[in-house]
């Protein structure tokens, strides 16, 4: 998705600097040129909000594992993915607004958004933990 | 007159894109608060910690909030370019927050976890 300004004649040119350094909160007055439509502005920011939403769910997980589970047969473990969930999920807040800052910034200078693998890290990461479970479920299984 | 009606900037009839973004902001403060629910659940790790967290889940629930509704209001204050782009200031600060809350939530939690029972 190309994110085009309302203006087709305007030339790409190196001055949109300023608009990096001022920030969100001269609200008031009207922003520099190079800013997005208000539209993209607010997909962006709509799509952080789901990755952050992402990010808090890793985080509840985690106290929900440690806080409703029963104990598996190898103590610790259960601790042990709480926290790894936890984790995960302040690093996936972090990626979040780096993704954020970047897309903002391509839309900005009206360049292609640039890829980004989060997804896929997202997914991975995901499975792993999942084969985790189940062989902890198994494992536990065998003991009972 | 219908066609000038029509080719209104958009800064005039924003429609649902702010009610979405603030929605979308409110539906994160959800998070938080289910986070500080599950904490209740049950005693683990210190009790002073697990409260303080409670109480940190729900002061940034708060925050954002108050943070959607700011964006809701920005948004219906969009400015029109005199070149025909409306545009609205980016979340730069209510980002940041947000993301320094999950990081902070993130670090308490696993504290709390590590110092279990």
């Amino acid at each position: 998705m190309r994110p085009t300004s309302g203006d087709p004649d305007r030339q790409e040119v190196g001055d949109q600097s300023p608009s990096e350094t001022d920030g969100a909160e001269q609200s008031e007055g009207p922003r520099p040129p190079g800013d997005p439509d208000y539209r993209f502005t607010l997909a962006n920011e709509r799509t952080f909000l789901a990755w952050f939403r992402t990010s808090l769910a890793l985080i509840a997980g985690g106290v929900a594992v440690v806080q409703l589970v029963p104990e598996f047969a190898f103590p610790g473990a259960r601790h042990a993915l709480g926290v790894v969930l936890t984790i995960g999920g302040g690093v996936l807040s972090v990626a979040a607004i780096r993704r954020w800052q970047l897309v903002q910034e391509a839309m900005r200078r009206e360049e292609d958004l640039p890829p980004t693998r989060i997804p896929a890290v997202l997914g991975v990461a995901l499975a792993v933990v999942t084969v985790f479970v189940v062989v902890l479920l198994v494992l536990s299984l065998g003991r009972a | 007159m219908t066609r000038a009606r029509r080719s209104r900037p958009p800064a005039e009839r924003p429609g649902l894109q702010g009610e979405r973004t603030e929605l979308a902001w409110e539906r994160s403060a959800l998070g938080l608060l289910a986070a500080a629910a599950l904490l209740l659940f049950r005693h683990v790790g210190p009790g002073v910690g697990r409260v303080a967290l409670v109480a940190a889940d729900v002061g940034l629930a708060l925050l954002l909030i108050g943070y959607g509704r700011r964006r809701g209001g920005r948004i219906r204050a969009l400015r029109t370019h005199p070149d025909g782009r409306t545009t609205v200031p980016d979340a730069r600060r209510e980002v940041l927050g947000a993301t320094a809350a999950a990081v902070a939530i993130a670090l308490g939690t696993t504290v709390v976890i590590v110092l279990r029972t």
